[in-house]
């Protein structure tokens, strides 16, 4: 579904990503771990689109698209997701209104008839149950005044609505209390099915007790250095990054 | 400089006929003579600093009133359902009585033509022109000079009129030139509460002018609710002003809309000359392509106790301009004055400006004073947010400004007109989409 060939990225005139190589099947769970500054989420972001980060080199496909030259917006309508690290807030614009839109676009490009207002807010109302929202949060502003645990389950609330083929979650259980953090991982686990992928961005093991992956990728200064099992994310719990870092140094000698 | 819209405008005068009232008649001599003294502002105008009037100046102008070019049809095609109440229309300068409805109003209510109202009543006939200013620019005496055209409002003491009333000014815009002049006065009496809107709209293609002043006198405990809603073709010159007289403990809100126009100047001086009088001017002006849009506020706070709350929000597109220059004078013994001023803006075009000057002038310790301006671009993370959720560009900047004028339609407590207004921006946000 998703292939990363030698991926290079700047955000600025700064050399961040040196040399990714990934590939995601339909179906799987991805988790790239890894310790601050180490370029997850500059992957995330290069992987929606996001302008001020440049591809100097390398290339990534999805479902046999070259996605590159593609619009933030049609990444989106072709099936990628991204739940953002810092949700923003949006003064004026409710989040019914936002998704209405964003569905109705996705539903266009793929050739669907779009949803009228009824048949909508019925949608929207069943997957704001499945995240434990409060109906008024739909009619307030995007993620204005929401706590940290609002925006996220916000976030989680958007990709059910928006069903995408791929969810990358950048950093979506930092700064979660532990309810907070079971209701955005039921929200991802009751998405979890055959023909979707899923690349989970994250700083710690924990969110990894609730969403198991497939497999578990260390990302250190731009590169993988590591790729395994989810015994890699237990080993890492265990030992910290700084063990993989030397272990690598050592071997760099030799 | 040599002038044809002035030269064409004094040339004109002495043939035009408004009215038989011997006292219209001397006041619009008076209004002549000072306009031939004074002339138009220029840009050596401290008030008008950042609006040239070349372009105005440059048209010959004819003041016309028919009213007979438009089928009826069409100028109802223009009213906004949803709204009912009385209703004066006037289609270049010219009232159509039978659009109008000004039938049983409720006892102490008038509602009608300047010219038969004020001179059937000698106290309005003394309240005509005691809002202006003393020492107004030209446009002033230039009205003055037309005097005689518009409406008439006058609510009883203690009387409610709850229905809105609208003002309807329609340039037909089939003469080239065509100037209309039209002065209004709204008189509210000591607890008469009323809501008034002004509605100007252009339909043809041809260049037009509009110098209308609008003259509010509201009494001890009055409240007005007063709305301005400009949407002049690209074509319109537009200049106009609101000067508002407040006694003890009454209200304003006002609504200022801009919608149109090519070059638009409006002018809303609140006097807050009784104790505890308030006032919250609310403004909002989109421009496109080469729109000019001035807005001048003054609040002269005279007395104690008084507040003034303004929020004015401009979203300029292409090669739009705008100008914001709020002044609050706060006298020596406008102790516990509240005033606060807030201007907002959006530029949507490298090629759009604003000049936004907060300018104020406080004579006494004991008072609360705040104002803010701002200038900006819309927000590129809520943007790439919105795209990232399928919303293509376009669409998702639209969302945005949209947004941004949210604040303010949303103290608009009409729901036709808060409708109304939604539509029109966003149609005339879709023309500047890049």
């Amino acid at each position: 579904m998703l292939s990363i060939k030698n991926l290079y990225a700047n955000v600025g005139d700064k050399p961040i990503l040196k040399g990714i190589t990934l590939q995601v099947k339909a179906g799987e769970v991805h988790a790239i771990m890894g310790p601050n500054g180490s370029g997850k989420s500059t992957l995330a972001n290069v992987l929606a689109g996001r302008d001020d980060y440049r591809v100097t080199a390398g290339e990534i496909t999805f479902n046999g698209k070259d996605l590159l030259p593609l619009a933030p917006e049609v990444r989106a309508c072709e099936g990628i997701f991204l739940a953002f690290q810092y949700p923003v807030e949006i003064p004026g614009v409710s989040n019914v209104n936002m998704l209405k839109a964003s569905v109705n676009a996705i539903r266009r490009y793929r050739g669907d008839k779009e949803l009228d207002a009824i048949d909508f807010l019925a949608l929207i109302k069943d997957k704001a149950r499945t995240v434990e929202m409060k109906q008024e949060f739909l009619y307030r502003s995007v993620n204005e005044g929401f706590s940290g645990g609002e925006k996220k389950r916000n976030e989680i609330l958007q990709m059910a609505m928006l069903e995408p083929r791929l969810g990358i979650l950048d950093e979506t259980d930092s700064g979660l209390d532990i309810d907070a953090l079971r209701v955005v991982a039921g929200g991802v686990n009751a998405l979890r099915n055959p023909d979707r992928a899923f690349v989970l961005v994250t700083h710690y093991q924990r969110l990894l007790d609730y969403i198991q992956p497939d497999f578990v990728h260390v990302l250190a200064d731009g590169r993988i250095i590591r790729s395994g099992d989810k015994s890699l994310a237990l080993e890492l719990e265990d030992k910290g990054y700084g063990w993989i870092e030397q272990e690598r140094s050592v071997e760099a000698r030799i | 400089m040599s002038s044809p819209a002035l030269d064409s405008l004094l040339a004109a005068q002495p043939n035009w006929i408004a009215g038989d009232g011997s006292d219209l008649a001397a006041r619009r001599s008076a209004g002549l003579e000072q306009l031939r003294l004074q002339g138009l502002p220029t840009l050596r105008d401290e008030d008008w600093r950042y609006t040239s009037l070349k372009i105005l100046e440059k048209q010959r102008l004819q003041p016309i009133h028919q009213s007979d070019v438009v089928s009826n049809e069409t100028l109802e095609s223009t009213f906004l359902s949803d709204l009912s109440g009385p209703r004066l229309v006037f289609v270049d300068g010219c009232l159509v009585p039978e659009l109008s409805a000004t039938q049983n109003l409720p006892d102490g209510v008038r509602i009608g033509e300047l010219t038969d109202t004020v001179t059937a009543d000698v106290s309005l006939c003394a309240a005509l022109g005691s809002c202006l200013p003393a020492q107004g620019h030209g446009f002033i005496p230039l009205n003055e000079a037309y005097l005689g055209k518009g409406a008439c409002i006058h609510i009883g003491r203690n009387v409610h009129l709850e229905q809105p009333v609208q003002l309807y000014y329609i340039n037909s815009g089939t003469v080239a030139g065509a100037a209309v002049l039209p002065r209004n006065l709204l008189v509210l009496e000591e607890g008469a509460e009323a809501v008034v809107l002004e509605r100007y709209i252009g339909l043809g293609d041809a260049v037009s002018f509009t110098d209308v002043q609008t003259e509010v006198c509201l009494g001890a405990n009055a409240g007005l609710q007063h709305y301005l809603l400009q949407e002049e073709t690209q074509a319109a010159f537009h200049i106009g002003g609101l000067y508002v007289r407040q006694y003890q403990d009454s209200r304003l809100v006002s609504h200022v809309i801009h919608l149109g126009g090519r070059l638009v100047r409006r002018d809303l001086d609140v006097r807050l000359c009784g104790t505890g009088a308030t006032c919250e001017l609310n403004g909002l002006y989109v421009g496109t392509g080469r729109q000019h849009i001035d807005n001048h506020t003054v609040v002269h706070h005279e007395q104690p106790q008084g507040t003034s709350k303004q929020l004015y929000k401009g979203m300029l597109d292409d090669r739009s301009r705008a100008v914001f220059h709020g002044r609050v004078v706060v006298s020596e013994g406008a102790s516990k004055t509240d005033a606060q001023q807030n201007n907002r803006n959006l530029l949507l075009s490298k090629f759009a400006e604003v000049d936004s000057k907060p300018q104020l002038e406080i004579y006494n310790d004991d008072v609360k004073c705040s104002h803010g301006a701002a200038v900006g671009q819309l927000d590129t993370d809520a943007l790439f947010y919105l795209r990232s959720r399928a919303i293509d560009k376009a669409l998702a900047r639209r969302i945005l400004t949209v947004a941004f004028a949210r604040e303010v339609v949303e103290k608009i407590p009409l729901p036709a007109l808060r409708k109304h207004i939604t539509e029109q921006l966003e149609s005339s946000l879709l023309r500047g989409l890049h």
